[in-house]
């Protein structure tokens, strides 16, 4: 037996075959052997079953002491023997639901964790809550949650349809696009106040004295300095259109006009987005970069494995795409300079995270350089066209959610600037049709109608939002 | 000497020595191993064996024994050795499964397997 023969596995049935050959070479009869509960053959079956086990064994122990084949388990126990190396993990979502109450609905007083909400119809994909509450009658609360199963399927779309699985009589939760949170200072010194709507904070902008005034589509509560938060709460609360317009603000359907309220409006309620647990591959990449890290630095390599270190009050990293440039800084040709790019499977990453991950490369390259850290633009292809579902082999709903799943998977398989800077027509139909194989007859793409350029600072983003699905007799 | 039954070894009062079983006897303890492993023990053939002594223990509606039977029945139709018929009764308070067997080219035999033991006896 040579080393090469430990990485080959066996099949219990292989095994018991091989078995029943050598018994018959030796003159046994195991043609005689004519029911399956036959004590032989079931001692062979056994006995095949014991070298499947052991053979595993081996191969899983002899592919786990080398880079090139260790997975899994092995992976992350040779990473982190042999490069210090921890695999992230996978990350839960955190969310803000915002929860109103009716008015003649009670008034709900609840603990971290004493909520359930989860998309309609569905028993998986719940969500907890994270902190204390106090719904008043007629009121609107901000509370995170966060849900019970780590990973990107807790990454739940704005305007999601979701229910509370806890019973609060009046209460209901939605999931809005946009929600206001506390800014800084960017509207000619005016200040700002927090409303204690919820344990989140809620931020409006701020004058002088305290007062609420809701003038059009803008919510303006003026403060004296010893103003209190609680104050300005009971005053928004007690104008009720004021009240309304926050609420609508939340829902992303008022205060359209930019400074109007908060400086920082998120775009989405997603606070912390879920991460699957790092891939082999990546796993292997900050592997192999590693070594890079300990020569005079500055080296690509080296730039990849910092992209993608551990930012510091991180759980995993954001960054799952990296790509380094020499001789270009900022977007122009450079000497002596560089540029880093970078990117999560989501894409673009938010300026909180492009600063993390930029501290960690400070000082990582060479004295006298220039480097620019980037996160890349997204690039959106929104397809269009008809997948014919046959009837009877899935439903539409089904092949949606896999045609979702498989743009996404091929989302996150594309590097920073596409193949060859193109994402290519023919496979991104292709993509879509295999995305479920029994029940997609075929796809009539329209568009895109052409290969799409993409360019070397861009992440492509699929919309599968435009795709129309008709059933089909086959 | 293999015969058209096969050969076997020798498994029922439990024997350690492997001696070689052939005719008929090989059809009685086939029956009694087929209805005394628990379903899927045996991998290679999943849905051919099932335990009785699990049935000690459950409430069980008197009812529902034909059709248990008929189930147990269905473990040997891959068997073209002989053609089987089991049957549940309480024998006194004894809840017994009767397997007569007619072998293909043999005289019929009837085992009788309890199911608070899985004794087997053969009639």
């Amino acid at each position: 037996m040579s080393l090469s023969d430990l990485f080959v596995r066996v099949t219990e049935t292989a095994a018991f075959n091989a078995l029943v050959g050598k018994l018959r070479d030796g003159g046994v009869a195991v043609e005689a052997w004519l029911s399956s509960v036959n004590v032989n053959l079931s001692l062979s079956h056994i006995v095949a079953e014991l070298r499947r086990t052991v053979q595993d064994g081996a191969a899983d122990l002899a592919e786990a002491v080398f880079l090139q084949t260790a997975t899994g388990e092995g992976l992350t126990l040779y990473a982190r023997s042999a490069y210090q190396i921890e695999r992230y993990p996978a990350v839960f979502s955190e969310h803000l639901f915002l929860l109103s109450n009716a008015a003649t609905a009670p008034r709900h007083v609840l603990a971290a964790g004493d909520m359930l909400a989860g998309p309609a119809g569905a028993s998986a994909g719940l969500f907890s809550s994270l902190g204390a509450m106090t719904l008043e009658p007629g009121g609107y609360a901000l509370v995170r949650f966060t849900a019970q199963e780590a990973g990107p399927a807790g990454n739940i779309a704005a305007r999601a349809d979701l229910r509370l699985r806890t019973a609060l009589v009046g209460a209901s939760i939605s999931n809005p696009p946009a929600i206001i949170v506390e800014g800084v200072d960017d509207n000619g010194g005016v200040g700002y106040a927090t409303i204690s709507l919820s344990p989140v904070q809620v931020s409006h902008e701020l004058g002088a004295s305290l007062s609420v005034t809701a003038i059009g589509q803008l919510v303006r509560v003026v403060r004296g300095p010893t103003t209190t938060a609680a104050q300005i709460a009971v005053a928004v609360n007690a104008d009720t259109l004021a009240r309304l317009l926050v609420f609508a603000a939340a829902q992303g359907t008022g205060a359209s006009l930019a400074g109007d309220l908060a400086a920082t409006t998120l775009t989405s309620s997603v606070v912390l987005p879920g991460q699957a647990a790092e891939g082999d591959d990546l796993v292997k990449q900050r592997c192999i970069t590693r070594y890079s890290t300990t020569g005079a630095g500055g080296s690509e390599e080296a730039m990849i494995y910092w992209a993608r270190a551990l930012p510091a009050g991180y759980l995993a990293s954001p960054v799952t795409k990296v790509k380094a440039y020499s001789n270009r800084y900022a977007g122009s040709i450079a000497g002596a300079a560089g540029t880093i790019l970078v990117a999560g499977d989501a894409g673009a990453l938010s300026p909180a995270d492009l600063a993390a991950v930029t501290a960690n490369l400070d000082g990582k390259y060479v004295l006298g350089t220039l480097v620019s850290v980037e996160t890349t633009t997204n690039h959106t292809i929104s397809p269009t066209g008809t997948v014919y579902v046959i009837r009877g082999r899935a439903t539409v709903s089904d092949v949606q959610a896999a045609v979702a799943a498989a743009l996404a998977t091929y989302q996150a398989q594309l590097d920073i600037g596409g193949q060859a800077g193109k994402v290519y027509r023919q496979k991104l139909g292709a993509r879509i049709e295999d995305a479920h194989p029994s029940g997609i007859r075929n796809v009539d793409l329209g568009v895109p109608a052409t290969d799409v350029t993409i360019l070397y600072d861009e992440s492509v983003i699929f919309d599968p939002s435009g795709l129309v699905y008709e059933l089909v007799d086959g | 000497m293999a015969d058209r039954y096969g050969i076997d070894q020798e498994s029922y009062p439990y024997d350690a020595s492997g001696a070689e079983v052939t005719g008929s006897r090989v059809l009685v303890l086939d029956a009694w191993k087929r209805l005394t492993t628990p379903e899927g023990a045996c991998w290679w053939d999943p849905t051919g064996t099932e335990d009785i002594t699990a049935l000690f223990l459950a409430p069980i509606d008197r009812a529902v024994l034909p059709s248990i039977a008929e189930r147990m029945a269905r473990r040997f139709d891959a068997d073209p050795r002989a053609e089987y018929e089991v049957d549940l009764a309480y024998l006194g308070t004894d809840l017994t499964a009767t397997v007569t067997i007619a072998p293909i080219g043999g005289a019929p035999l009837t085992a009788r397997i309890v199911a608070e033991t899985g004794a087997l006896e053969v009639l």
